[in-house]
């Protein structure tokens, strides 16, 4: 193609995206013209598009690893069909979760599985339900949600409701509920069982409406009552399970509103779910009221208040939505079914009637007036005009139980005409909406008079939690989870929920000073936690860049507001500095701008003040990121020489406050001016700088010799600077500090047999200071490294049986150890010493081979690892061949 | 065999810029390890669809690159571009050797439904993908480099316009349009 047509159908793409989808085709003819070419490559790269947004969404990596893993499926029927176990069901069975032992399956549901179990260390053997929940993608957000109810839920105390006891996530990731083992039958089931009169009904299904009135107190909402949620003990006893759950599966934290109706069926049961939860509006106690409607009816009829032809989406909700149900005492006179797809049998008057009050005309006037009022009342479409809440339909049925007057009634006109205005608004005069308006006004009122007081509640709280979430809680579950492998997506979703805290505060912070500066620090720590989850350059800079710019023009607002006031001005210009340095890798003008500005800034304060730390301390890094950004242009000169006033300034500090803060960054100085001395070639410069950091770190390990964090980190030191050594080819200076980083996670790995951090450092340290030494030709000396390696690998490897990447690694080692006695016995005079040499040799490298050849027939191997057996065979052959020649002379 | 160091590793990068086809043999094995755990999180069944967690695992490829504490690179762009461009050539010589053939895979593939896949995300053929984006690149040489950085070495959008030096808009821009255009010539050649 012509690179005018080109860069014409690009303009043309870009121009067409932006007009609307609908009115591109259009758009394109009239400025194509009658260059129909010019259009149709256009239209064609533009009918790409909706396609094209999931195209290239995950990194090359990472869809080469699925296709990996897919073949891999494919050709092991045995991997596919465990994985297909995973995927489906009894995936814990036999497992523990938590404390738990998995016992047996109890129950599926739309949700997950339900598991019987015991904790594992109760002596009682208490047996519990584990309720484990398939969340799919929506797992993060599931997960964040369940904490957050978990504590509401687990105060739930009341003898008809299902304790929570307990709840976290597997290893997997799948969040689970640990709930009180409730043994029963489904309450229809079992008033069917037990032929329960209509009145034993009654009384039954007023003790589930207390337990949801208790819970509605606690601003509970159950979202899921059916049946199968409400079990019957043996000695009579509803307990109503899954409390609060639905709310923590399904619902938009944001506006306490159903997800989309989709969802609702995937979610719900839809039998008894509302219109309201039906359509996506917003949940209310009203919703239970609907439910229990449902199941009142049920459990009064045998019949479903609604009947679908088909059960379809689009069925359920028009039949919830639109119809309006029969009364319960003409329903009982109704034959339903049998249906052969779900295997029920036929639903009689005489089936009904059978199981409650005995005939199907005792039945049709037991239920006639009161309960089919009452019942039908709490199944009306709209929520004001049902129970205005869980006690008044109990008290309703205790009104009817006791021969009182109920407050249901038929539907009154105005209901009717309500009705009627909906369907036909323009016909109706404005008089009739009104009076119609203020009576659903009025009991409306009563409602929401009750969920205002709970929502300002409700808002104080959310104030102390930002407070504390800024302060504290981010940084402490930031801290403990972060170094935890897979925990990226836990990260993240701390982060978020933060940053949300942070947002709604900013709109009622205005003005007041100190709740601003407190915002300015959350933004701050904020960046910090979003820049560092995966390094400064790699990790989420965008975000983190989004919080230092919020906190910097709180921070302006401050110091605008407090001119005199040095400390804010400080502020400011540390504010400043993170966000100048948090935009050197996105961009580097704007991050020159504001570091220009937070170093004038800095070293106007430190004149100022020449004896406030914290000034110099800001001026140390004013320098050091001045010095990472000249890195960035490449004027490697003007970097060095910011970095070396960065560490005089840092040594000045030191020289000032000689605290443990203060020396850790001297260190730290030093080794960024090392860093930049090896990019000079100038190695015995970075030597010493690397030297002098050490001696600091030494000698802060000192006042802390049993820190091990401290410990380990300073392992690392040792390693660059026996990397700084062996650049040099002072092998023996290598060597030393290689041995002390061997030594002191050796000494680590002794102290703490759980430390696999440690171990397995220790092994790798063991490898490559056996390679230095095999590449030097110094079989004798690598093969102590190689047997130290050979110990950790294998116990490794007999720990997790199985894992192939361990079997692998083991299978290294050996190879390794089979060079290493195979250049030994090249070097032995003694033929009977170079037998058994290559002897042993043969056999570790026959170890080798099958495990390696195994892993390749997997299609374990990759890369030049696939050549490993190959070059196995050959180092194989040469020791054969070897053996041979020195038998050739053996005496034997 | 044991891994290169993270200080081996810079050295032969430079190395393999030069064109020293023998580093890229040493430098296979860190990109294969974290495909081979990639993989294994599939096998497992631990959905790592999410792409958020990929990118983490591609990160940490380049952490494992990079040695930051020890090594200033003087030109923080190049390395980037050669990083993807490595990432790039390692990941299609796997396809190719695994037999994923132009059209389609030599094996089927399970369906989306049935393999704990990404979600929405069309198989996407990596040997054929390299191909047109060849094409792309006799076309139009930024735009292949952007999906390069950007598919290929995981770079953000804003890394992207850092090494080549373009600006946010323009990386976006060229993705978008680059991505339909990839996804044509896909299209009709399957």
């Amino acid at each position: 193609m012509e690179l005018d047509l080109w860069h014409r159908v690009e303009e043309l793409y870009h121009r067409a995206l932006e007009v609307e989808e609908n009115h591109r085709a259009e758009f394109l003819a009239e400025a194509c013209g009658e260059d129909d070419a010019l259009r149709r490559e256009v239209q064609s790269l533009l009918d790409q598009h909706k396609q094209s947004q999931h195209f290239l969404a995950s990194p090359a990596l990472e869809i080469a690893g699925k296709q990996i893993a897919n073949d891999q499926l494919l050709r092991h029927p045995d991997a596919l069909a465990a994985h297909a176990v995973g995927e489906a069901s009894g995936l814990f069975l036999g497992k523990r979760i938590g404390n738990y032992q998995i016992l047996e399956q109890i129950g599926t549901g739309g949700m997950g599985e339900v598991y019987r179990a015991v904790r594992a260390d109760d002596q009682y053997q208490k047996q519990v339900a584990i309720k484990l929940v398939r969340a799919g993608s929506d797992s993060g957000f599931v997960i964040s949600r369940f904490k957050n109810e978990r504590q509401i839920l687990a105060g739930l105390d009341h003898p008809n409701i299902a304790r929570l006891l307990d709840g976290g996530t597997t290893e997997e990731g799948v969040p689970y509920f640990v709930m009180e083992l409730i043994e029963g039958e489904a309450i229809d089931q079992y008033c069917d069982h037990h032929r329960l009169t209509t009145t034993e009904r009654l009384q039954l299904f007023s003790q589930v409406c207390s337990a949801v009135q208790y819970a509605h107190q606690r601003l509970i909402i159950h979202r899921d009552i059916k049946p199968g949620n409400i079990l019957v003990t043996a000695d009579g006893t509803p307990k109503l399970l899954d409390f609060g759950i639905a709310k923590i599966l399904h619902l938009d934290a944001a506006n306490d509103r159903c997800a989309p109706t989709l969802t609702v069926f995937q979610a719900l049961t839809p039998g008894y779910a509302s219109p309201e939860q039906i359509k996506g509006g917003p949940i209310t106690t009203a919703s239970d009221v609907y439910s229990l409607g449902v199941v009142l009816y049920e459990l009064l009829t045998g019949h479903r208040p609604y009947r679908v032809s088909r059960s379809t989406p689009q069925e359920i909700t028009r039949a919830v939505c639109e119809t309006e149900p029969e009364k319960p005492s003409t329903v009982v006179s109704r034959t339903e079914g049998p249906d052969s797809d779900s295997n029920q049998p036929a639903i009689t008057p005489a089936s009904v009637s059978a199981v409650r009050d005995g005939s199907p005309e005792k039945l049709r006037k037991r239920l006639g007036g009161d309960l089919d009022n009452i019942a039908l009342m709490a199944l009306r479409k709209e929520p004001p005009r049902r129970y205005a809440s869980v006690e008044q339909f109990r008290e309703d049925i205790r009104r009817h139980l006791e021969h009182l007057p109920v407050i249901a009634r038929k539907d009154t006109v105005g209901y009717r005409t309500t009705k009627f205005t909906a369907r036909h608004k323009a016909g109706v005069s404005a008089a009739a909406i009104v009076a119609i308006t203020l009576f659903a006004g009025m009991v409306i009122t009563l409602r929401e008079a009750r969920i205002a007081r709970s929502e300002r509640a409700r808002a104080e709280r959310r104030f102390n939690d930002v407070r504390s979430l800024s302060n504290t809680l981010l940084f402490q579950i930031n801290d403990a989870i972060k170094n935890v492998p897979g925990t990226t997506q836990a990260q993240q979703l701390v982060i978020s929920s933060a940053q949300e805290y942070l947002d709604s505060l900013s709109h009622e912070a205005s003005g007041d000073l100190s709740l601003l500066r407190e915002l300015a620090t959350g933004y701050e720590r904020l960046g910090q936690v979003q820049g560092g989850i995966r390094g400064p350059n790699l990790g989420n800079s965008r975000s983190a860049i989004e919080s230092y710019r919020k906190a910097a023009s709180l921070r302006e607002a401050i110091a605008k507001a407090t001119p005199s006031d040095w400390q804010a001005e400080h502020e400011l210009q540390v504010s400043y500095d993170e966000l100048g340095h948090a935009l050197l890798a996105a961009d580097a003008r704007q991050a020159a701008d504001y570091l220009q500005k937070s170093m004038s800034m800095a070293a106007a304060l430190v004149s100022k003040d020449s004896a406030n730390v914290d000034f110099l301390q800001s001026l140390v890094l004013c320098y050091e990121h001045q010095a990472m950004l000249l890195t960035s242009k490449n004027d490697m000169n003007a970097a060095l020489q910011s970095q070396q006033e960065s560490l005089k300034l840092a040594q000045k500090l030191v020289d000032m406050a000689p605290n443990e803060s203060h020396r850790t960054d001297l260190s730290y100085e030093h080794k960024r001016v090392g860093a930049l001395l090896i990019q000079g070639q100038k190695l015995p410069e970075a030597l010493a700088e690397y030297k002098a950091s050490l001696a600091l770190d030494e000698a802060l390990l000192a006042t802390r010799p049993d820190d091990p964090k401290l410990r380990f980190a300073i392992t690392f030191t040792y390693s660059d600077i026996g990397f700084i050594y062996r650049k040099q080819h002072d092998l023996a200076a290598a060597m030393a500090n290689y041995h002390k980083v061997l030594d002191i996670r050796q000494a680590m790995a002794e102290a703490d047999p759980h430390d696999a951090r440690a171990r397995l450092g220790v092994a790798k340290t063991c490898g490559y200071i056996g390679d230095i030494l095999r590449d030097e030709k110094q079989f004798q000396a690598a093969l102590p490294y190689n047997l130290h390696e050979l110990a950790i690998r294998a116990a490794q490897a007999a720990a997790n049986a199985g894992n192939a990447t361990d079997r692998i690694d083991l299978a290294d080692v050996w190879w390794d150890l089979g060079n290493d006695y195979r250049g030994i016995a090249g070097k032995v005079k003694s033929t009977v010493e170079k037998l058994r040499l290559l002897h042993l040799a043969q056999n570790y490298l026959r170890q080798a081979l099958p495990v390696y050849r195994d892993a390749q027939t997997r299609g374990l191997l990759f890369g030049s690892e696939v050549s490993v057996p190959q070059e196995i065979s050959e180092d194989l052959a040469k020791c054969t061949q070897a053996l041979k020649a020195a038998e050739s002379v053996s005496p034997r | 065999m044991t891994l290169p160091s993270t200080h081996e590793v810079t050295q032969l990068l430079k190395a393999w810029t030069t064109g020293d086809e023998h580093a890229l043999e040493k430098l296979t094995p860190l990109v294969y390890e974290q495909l081979h755990r990639v993989a294994q999180r599939y096998m497992a069944g631990e959905r790592s669809g999410h792409t958020l967690q990929a990118t983490a695992l591609v990160n940490e490829v380049y952490l494992r690159l990079i040695d930051c504490q020890q090594i200033n690179w003087q030109d923080r762009a190049h390395f980037l571009a050669v990083s993807a461009q490595l990432m790039r050539r390692i990941l299609i010589d796997f396809a190719r050797s695994r037999g994923f053939q132009k059209r389609g895979s030599a094996t089927p593939h399970l369906s989306l439904d049935e393999a704990p896949s990404v979600c929405c995300e069309p198989d996407t053929n990596l040997v054929a993908l390299d191909d047109a984006l060849k094409s792309l690149a006799s076309l139009d040489e930024r735009k292949s480099k952007v999906v390069e950085l950007r598919f290929f070495g995981g770079l953000s959008v804003e890394e992207t316009a850092e090494v080549l030096k373009i600006s946010i808009a323009t990386v976006v821009r060229d993705w978008n349009f680059a991505k339909d255009w990839l996804l044509r010539e896909l299209n009709t050649e399957a």
